[in-house]
This record gives C-alpha cells, structure tokens and sequence, in this order.
C-alpha cells in the first residue's frame, strides 16, 4: 500500500500516524535501493485477515516506535541492521512467526527491539516453514541457496510480553539455521503459559554448511518466565517448562539466565 | 492541539454496512461501538468508530481490482475448461466468519489525539434504520472487560448510561489498545492440522467484534512541516483522485521526492 518503485539511496520515508485498515497484501515496500531508512511513530494496521498482511519493512538506520499490527504474515521484518523498534503490540493471524528473522542469508547486527506486546495469537497447526512462533526463522524461500557461516544475525530483544488463551501461547523461537546466530532475550514472559503438544515447543534444528561445518547458534535468554515460573537451564526441555528443542550438537552455545543468578550450560 | 480542549476527535460519513464496499464518499462505520472522549468533569465528543470486516464485503477475491467480480478464488468453469482452484485466502478458521455475505467477525477502532489524561467512553449497541439504541442490559459491565496489553492496566468504570469509561492517562507516546469484553469472546480451535469449529484444541480466544482505542500524541515537533526550499502538497481527506490530488503530471512529481510526511490518515482498500 506505500511502495516506490524507484527509491534511490539515501532518501529518509517518515510516517506519523496513520491507520491502515483491510490491506490486502504487504503494507510498505520499496524498491530501487535497500540502503534508505525509516522513521515510523504511530502506526497503526487493523483488519488484517487476508493472508501475506506483513507489517512494514524495516530498512537500515530505521527507527519505528509505537506501533500497533494486526498481521496475518511477517509482523516484524529483521531483514536490515541498525534498526530500533521500540513498543510495539501485535494481533497475530496464523500465517508466519511475529518476528521474522529467516528465509535467506543475511549479516544483520544493531537490530533492538524493545517493548514488544503480542497480544494475541493463534496458528492451525505446527510449522517450521511459515514459523509457527513469536521468533521464526524460515528455510530459504528460492531455490539454489546455500547456509553460509561467514554470515551472522545479531539482535537483542527486550521485554517481550506474550499473552494467550488460559491453554497457552505458540513457542518462542523456531529457526531452521542459515547463518551464524547471536540473540539475546531480555525480559520474557508468556502470562498463560505454552500450548500444550507441538505448538508450543521450540525447535531449532541442525545445520551444516557444504563442509560439514556447524552453524554457530549464539542464544542468551534472561528472565524468561512460563506462566509466572522462571525458566533455567534445569527446566528448559522439550517436555518441561521452556519447552526448548535445540539439537544437542548447539550444547555450549546457548544459555539461560536470571538476572538474580546465573546459570549456564555446561 | 487546534481547539484548545487538551484533545481532537475526528467525524466521517459513516455508513454501517456489514455486507459490501460501503459508498466511495464514505468509511465504514462500527455496527457495535460508539465513543467519546472527555476531560475528566468536562464535555463529552465522539469520536468516530470505525470498522473493517474481513474480504471488505467483496466475497473471495483474488485481488482488489476484481471488483464488480466476485468469488474469484473459487473453481470456475471457462468454456469446456475447470478454472482456478478453490484458495485459501487466510480468513477460514473454522469459525465462521460471514453467513450470506454478511460479516460475523469486525473489529472497530476509534482515534484521536491528546495531550492531557482523557476519559473515553465506550458504548455498545444497535443501529435499527439510522437510530442507534444503547445496550443496557449487562450490569457490571466494567468488572466483564480486559484491556490488552495487560502490561499496562486502566482503570475502568461503569457508565451511568450502559457504557464503561475508561482512563487514559497523558502519553508522550500514545496509548494503543484493545477493549474486550468477556461476553463476546470467540475460540479459535484446530485439530492440528486446520481449524476445526468444534473439538480440538485452543489456539486462541479473540473477541468477536474488536475494538481498539487508539490515543495519538500530538505531531511531534519534527514531523510538523517547516517553510523552505521544497513543495509541501497537502492532500484533501477523501478519495485519492489522481489528477488532482498527486498534481497534472500526477506520478512523475514523485520522483524529486525528498521526504514524505504523513499526518493521521486513513487508508482503505
């Protein structure tokens, strides 16, 4: 609905309060340069039922604040760096993860996403492809790709609040690795707990690139609570409180801490 | 803050239309909500509701301008040949979301901005032929509301009239949220694979008719428009009318385009 054809780079798009209702696709692409940047306050997106409603693009050096997404697709883009959202509630329809992070190669680092209220949410079924999960990393979408470890995604996430049902909420993280991984999660908290059976599990699974070598999956939680109980490197299983899935070859690479005491993976 | 009451609420012609495109002239209006806004002890305003209901009235489209057309995406049959598979369009989910074209799923919001705290007044009601009559019947009505995100609480209470009131306290970000009311909520079910109306498991509980309250700040500083070396096109609330609003070249202004500012707007399909 905004979209350019002919963007040239360094040109700035500022958007101030509008409300965009029944979109019936993407709500901001533009095209001709990837190297421009937003500021996006007071945006709000409502009445997106249809199918492939994405939230709007983040470009590099973007600062969006304020914001409110009713989505039925991507409702967080992380597909540039040096990019700052801040406050954001999201309404999430079924198709695809609230925060998209995947589906093709990418070094992205800077990205701080604060304040981020989902505040609904609900998938049919379980999905690594189109993420079933507050953060999805999809598999490449085009063929003739390959997962490249010179590549890494860094973000920072910080007080993200989830809120479902009384039967729970969809997982928090399903990657299916391309890159390297450096993510950290500040502040969790799903109010109603995870949904029982495999909507509600993690799953990160492994990946190797042509010469056999692992992907690094750098992931550093803190105060990660699942119905008001604090998640630790002692609950964090598939079938206990966090319902994490990461295959065991990541052990070491990834922990679980409070800010009260720190435990870590050993 | 043009009219000095701490607040701006904005009017439309409404047209309550649950069933097709409303009128090029007007927006659609919520069949469910009024609200006004106030200072505390001060004038009450409305502020208008709108609403969007899912496919916009146009039956299973595949694409917007397929209009008069509809039910593009279901199988048709083009001279001795079957056409197009019947697509998923992402608004099936086992609850019903229309019955004979009519929409049984909304959600409504309401905007306005503000700089000092405000109370907002949410009604719920019918329109029969133009008039609109207040619900009265559910006592307590306030105590059977939640407000999301929970991790900002309001407080609410009860209207004299049949209505909640809600506190919205001054915001330099705003406030943007979602009032929903215990008696209208909906279960969203699937049996693991798809959505099921019955059975299954419960993957989420939405109200039936939303409505969010979105409580602007007032334009920031930066984004007002200054006086200098560039051309400032103002757009007239309506319609977007090509030959008018984007100038006799139309699209081809755009192109020395530095910055594009953007006030409260509506955009709608």
């Amino acid at each position: 609905m905004w979209s350019h054809k002919g963007i040239r780079k360094g040109q700035s798009w500022h958007c101030v309060g509008p409300t965009i209702a029944s979109p019936p696709f993407n709500t901001m692409d533009f095209h001709g340069s990837d190297e421009i940047a937003s500021t996006i306050s007071d945006y709000k997106q409502v009445g997106a039922y249809f199918f492939q409603t994405d939230g709007p693009q983040m470009y590099s050096n973007s600062i969006i604040q304020d914001v409110f997404l009713h989505v039925n697709d991507d409702a967080i883009k992380v597909y540039h760096s040096g990019v700052t959202l801040s406050r954001a509630t999201i309404w999430k329809c079924h198709n695809d993860p609230v925060i998209q992070i995947g589906w093709d190669a990418r070094d992205v680092s800077g990205v701080f996403i604060d304040s981020l209220n989902v505040i609904h949410s609900r998938y049919r079924r379980s999905e690594v492809y189109v993420p079933s999960a507050i953060i999805g990393g999809s598999p490449f979408y085009c063929g003739g790709k390959a997962v490249d470890p010179t590549k890494t995604f860094e973000m920072t996430v910080s007080n993200l609040s989830v809120e479902g049902p009384c039967g729970g909420a969809p997982a928090l993280i399903r990657i299916i690795p391309l890159v390297n991984y450096d993510i950290k999660l500040r502040g969790v908290i799903f109010h109603n707990g995870l949904l029982d059976g495999q909507l509600g599990e993690s799953i990160v699974p492994e990946v190797k690139d042509g010469d056999g070598r692992r992907l690094e999956m750098k992931l550093s939680i803190s105060d990660w609570f699942v119905d008001g109980k604090l998640v630790t490197m002692e609950n964090f299983h598939h079938d206990r409180l966090g319902r994490l899935n990461i295959h065991e070859s990541y052990w070491n690479h990834w922990k679980i801490h409070s800010s009260a005491g720190e435990t870590e993976s050993t | 803050m043009g009219d000095g009451r701490g607040f701006h609420t904005w009017r439309f012609e409404g047209e309550v239309n649950l069933e097709s495109m409303v009128e090029p002239n007007k927006v659609r209006q919520s069949h469910r909500y009024k609200v006004d806004v106030r200072l505390p002890d001060g004038e009450w305003a409305e502020s208008f509701v709108h609403e969007a209901i899912p496919r916009n009235g146009r039956g299973r489209i595949y694409s917007p301008w397929d209009h008069p057309r509809s039910n593009t995406l279901d199988p048709f049959t083009l001279g001795p040949f079957k056409m197009g598979p019947s697509v998923d369009d992402g608004i099936t989910t086992g609850v019903e979301v229309e019955s004979s074209g009519k929409a049984l799923v909304t959600m409504a919001w309401t905007q306005f901005e503000y700089q000092r705290d405000v109370e907002v007044k949410i009604s719920r009601g019918t329109w029969t032929r133009g008039t609109w009559t207040i619900d009265r019947a559910t006592p307590d009505l306030a105590a059977n509301v939640v407000i999301r995100p929970t991790t900002q609480p309001y407080e609410i209470k009860d209207a004299e009239d049949g209505g909640i009131i809600v506190l919205v306290p001054r915001d330099d970000h705003g406030r943007r949220f979602s009032v929903e009311f215990h008696d209208d909520s909906l279960e969203y079910r699937t049996n693991g694979q798809d959505y099921v109306s019955s059975g299954g498991q419960v993957v989420g509980v939405e109200p039936r008719h939303a409505l969010l309250v979105f409580a602007s700040p007032c334009l920031p500083a930066w984004a007002q428009p200054l006086p200098g070396p560039w051309t400032l096109h103002t757009m007239r609330p309506g319609p977007i009318r090509p030959a008018t609003d984007l100038g006799s070249s139309g699209v081809a202004d755009l192109k020395g385009l530095r910055l594009l500012l953007l006030a409260p707007l509506l955009l709608d399909w």
